[in-house]
């Protein structure tokens, strides 16, 4: 039988024929599922990434880990929104930390919007992401239209997705100022185990200043048994104003 | 083929299963992995913390993705190094001595290799759910798909692997292989993309072969696509699609494996 | 000649049959090829019953022999038969047992362990197999230690266990590549024992050594090998008139033959 030799390594050419056949086979099943399978989310070279971001996103993609990219990249924004920006004056740094939603405007986190349009490319899925970034930058940091554009990203990517329309009915609220609109068109949206911290904090200020006391001990009680301490402090002291009981 | 034969392939191909299995289990390197990935899943807990309201998804992500990426390390090396360190020490001499088929060795050796992998995942995903049980992650089907899929496509890098380490002469450059077909496996989806974008030339065959030839492990990956519509939970249509597609493509790299190994001396 | 029924006939009759066979091995490198002949047109009956001594300097070709036999190497040109069977051929492998040169086992199995793995492979049933395993561990003088770890034995003691798995499945026919090197006195005349009692049995052994003394002691005929060529079978007649005779005769064919 015809071979070739390679350092004792004959290959009969009916095992060439057969590795050509096996080839053939997984060319074919490829193709097959070129044509029947497509990823629902952007491709890479469509996500645009920070060039910070570049390698990390990358390189996790490259490994099929999407979703770790976008978590990471959370991570980061909340890293990000909770630093104090050196920018500004020393006496608004205590309360820009904080954030709290009495000082509409407090610290300017640029970032903060395009952060979460590329973490919502990666993982379009990441409900969380949207909804905390909508409601820091409307009502922590007075830039409704961006908030805006962010839920409107967000529905188009998942139609189905009912919160997205809430906030943003609820931003449209507060742009007018109607309080009682704000947390009418919350609703809902503020027992969703995704609805993030701030939200409520926002949410129980507001039953507070309406003089809703029962709501806003019940938010502030919710508050204290999430999982983000940021806020602890503001809830205990908010409950103690209350005259609750810290549970 | 005569009812017998089959029988002793099989049989043979069951011994070296098991073989390799309680080889691999036994192989330091292994306990080394299994407690690192231990190491690496505390570590998610960590970051879990940082991500406050999103700790529980956050766990949930790390812990599924450092799982897939030890279990891949643990299956690309065995795989790489296993056949070859056969016969390097000679093994391989006192087992194809004996009336042992090419065929049910190299099996023998692809399921020895995927169940000890499996076995390995199976701890790790124990760790991982209690740490999710007591963070209070009420539980979604689309984790056991996230499994599902990273087993497949650990089946996929076992065979790929022994392919490469029939082909090359040492183990640094068969997992060197291995690995990166791993991550051009995932990038599937995007050679597609760009392939009518690009300009022609000799990098778009290139591209084009790698599309047609490299596994499209982005089918297979479940674990990415947990809240995703689409995916549904094993019964549906993906799921078949899937495990069809591991098994032709599997069956295929095996099939060049054996022709590489069949004629193979020593 | 091929296709003569006589000699076909007679191939079936022998337990190992070498018929013009040559081994020539072909190594690439950065598009250079090179050839190197590991045997040269080898014609080599083994007869059922017999021990047959296999003599060379190192890279002689002793161990490319063995590998033809077993078919981890397939012949340029020729043929190999194991009583008739062709060489790799299931049928052949399951008459055959062998002993490699310097046995390397998996540090973490016991001897018991590696006999019922490799009996196993051999498609033994599982009720004969403890027994024989058992048996094989006997006769090899190593039941005192089968269930201590391989990473625990000495090279003796790895050599019996060699010889173990090779007995194993009761072949009839014995491929043996240095089985007493390293090996001390007492194991040396055990094993040594233990082939004229295999043999007496109907075995069939190959024994490949540097070892001229052994071979001298044990086989009926001993072949010599220089440079992959078989260019001596002496009979046993041919070297029992005095002892060291073998030595004598294999040192002047080397010569003759230009070897060195």
């Amino acid at each position: 039988m015809p071979s070739f030799g390679r350092e004792n390594f004959n290959i009969p050419l009916r095992a060439v024929g057969f590795a050509a056949a096996g080839l053939c086979v997984i060319s074919l099943l490829n193709l097959a599922v070129f044509q029947r399978f497509h990823t629902p989310f952007p491709n890479p070279s469509q996500l645009r990434p920070s060039t910070a971001e570049a390698t990390q996103s990358t390189g996790l993609m490259a490994l099929g880990m999407r979703r770790l990219a976008a978590d990471l990249a959370f991570i980061q924004l909340l890293m990000y929104y909770g630093t104090p920006e050196a920018d500004e004056g020393a006496g608004r740094a205590e309360s820009k930390a904080e954030h709290q939603h009495e000082e509409y405007g407090g610290g300017h986190y640029s970032e903060l919007g395009p952060r979460a349009q590329r973490i919502m490319k990666l993982d379009p899925t990441f409900a969380y992401v949207p909804l905390y970034a909508a409601g820091a930058l409307a009502f922590n940091l007075g830039r409704a239209q961006e908030a805006l554009d962010i839920l409107s990203t967000a529905a188009r990517a998942d139609p189905r997705e009912w919160k997205f329309r809430a906030y943003m009915a609820a931003i449209g609220a507060q742009k007018r100022g109607d309080a009682p609109a704000v947390l009418r068109e919350l609703g809902q949206a503020l027992d969703d185990p995704d609805c993030p911290t701030l939200i409520k904090h926002i949410a129980a200020f507001l039953n507070r200043s309406l003089g809703r006391r029962e709501e806003a001990i019940r938010l502030y009680r919710e508050i204290l048994s999430s999982r983000d301490p940021s806020y602890y402090e503001t809830a205990r002291r908010a409950l103690r104003e209350l005259g609750a009981a810290i549970q | 083929m005569p009812a017998y034969f089959l029988g002793h392939e099989l049989s043979t191909a069951f011994a070296l299963a098991r073989h390799t299995f309680q080889e691999h289990l036994r192989n330091r390197s292994f306990s080394v992995a299994v407690l690192f990935s231990g190491v690496l899943l505390y570590m998610s807990v960590l970051m879990g913390v940082l991500a406050v309201d999103q700790e529980v998804r956050v766990l949930l992500d790390f812990g599924l993705s450092f799982i897939e990426l030890m279990a891949f390390a643990m299956a690309a090396f065995g795989a790489a190094s296993g056949v070859l360190r056969e016969m390097e020490t000679k093994t391989i001499y006192l087992i194809l001595s004996r009336p042992v088929p090419r065929a049910a060795f190299l099996s023998g050796r692809c399921l020895g290799l995927i169940g000890s992998t499996g076995a390995a995942v199976l701890a790790m995903v124990l760790v991982h759910l209690s740490l999710l049980w007591l963070k209070g992650w009420p539980g979604q089907w689309s984790y056991a798909a996230a499994l599902y899929g990273i087993g497949l496509k650990l089946i996929i890098a076992v065979v790929v692997g022994i392919l490469f380490s029939l082909l090359s002469t040492s183990t640094l450059s068969a997992l060197t292989m291995t690995t990166i077909v791993w991550t051009l496996g995932h990038f599937i989806p995007e050679i597609e993309f760009l392939l009518p974008r690009g300009a022609g030339g000799p990098a778009a065959v290139f591209l084009q072969a790698g599309a047609y030839l490299l596994p499209n492990l982005q089918l297979l990956n479940f674990r990415d696509r947990l809240d995703a519509p689409p995916l549904a939970m094993p019964g549906g249509e993906l799921f078949w699609i899937a495990a069809g597609y591991t098994l032709f493509y599997s069956t295929a790299c095996f099939g060049l494996a054996y022709a590489l190994f069949r004629k193979r001396e020593f | 000649m091929p296709g003569d029924p006589a000699r076909e006939y007679a191939a079936k009759e022998h337990a190992l049959s070498f018929r013009d066979v040559t081994k020539t091995y072909v190594r690439s490198h950065l598009g250079r090829t090179s050839r190197f002949r590991g045997i040269e047109h080898l014609d080599l009956d083994l007869r059922p019953g017999e021990i047959f001594g296999l003599l060379g300097l190192n890279g002689s070709g002793k161990t490319t022999t063995i590998k033809l036999a077993l078919g981890l190497l397939a012949p340029t040109s020729g043929s190999v038969s194991i009583f008739g069977h062709p060489a790799g051929s299931r049928s052949a492998l399951a008459l055959m047992g062998y002993l490699p040169e310097l046995p390397y086992f998996y540090p973490y199995l016991t001897p018991r362990e590696i006999l019922t793995f490799y009996g196993r492979l051999s498609g033994m049933p599982h009720k004969e197999l403890e027994a024989k395993t058992s048996r094989s561990l006997e006769k090899t003088g190593i039941e005192r230690h089968t269930d201590r770890r391989m990473s625990d034995f000495s090279k003796g003691m790895l050599q019996r266990v060699g010889m173990a798995q090779a007995l194993l499945h009761e072949p009839r026919l014995l491929l043996l590549d240095e089985p007493v090197s390293g090996l001390d006195p007492l194991a040396v005349a055990e094993f040594r024992a233990l082939f004229s009692r295999l043999n007496q049995e109907g075995t069939s052994l190959l024994l490949s050594s540097h070892s001229i003394s052994e071979v001298e002691r044990l086989c009926h005929r001993a072949g010599i090998l220089v440079e992959g060529r078989l260019v001596k079978i002496f009979e046993q007649k041919d070297w029992s008139k005095e002892p060291g005779l073998l030595e004598t005769l294999f040192v002047d064919m080397i010569r003759q033959n230009g070897a060195e």
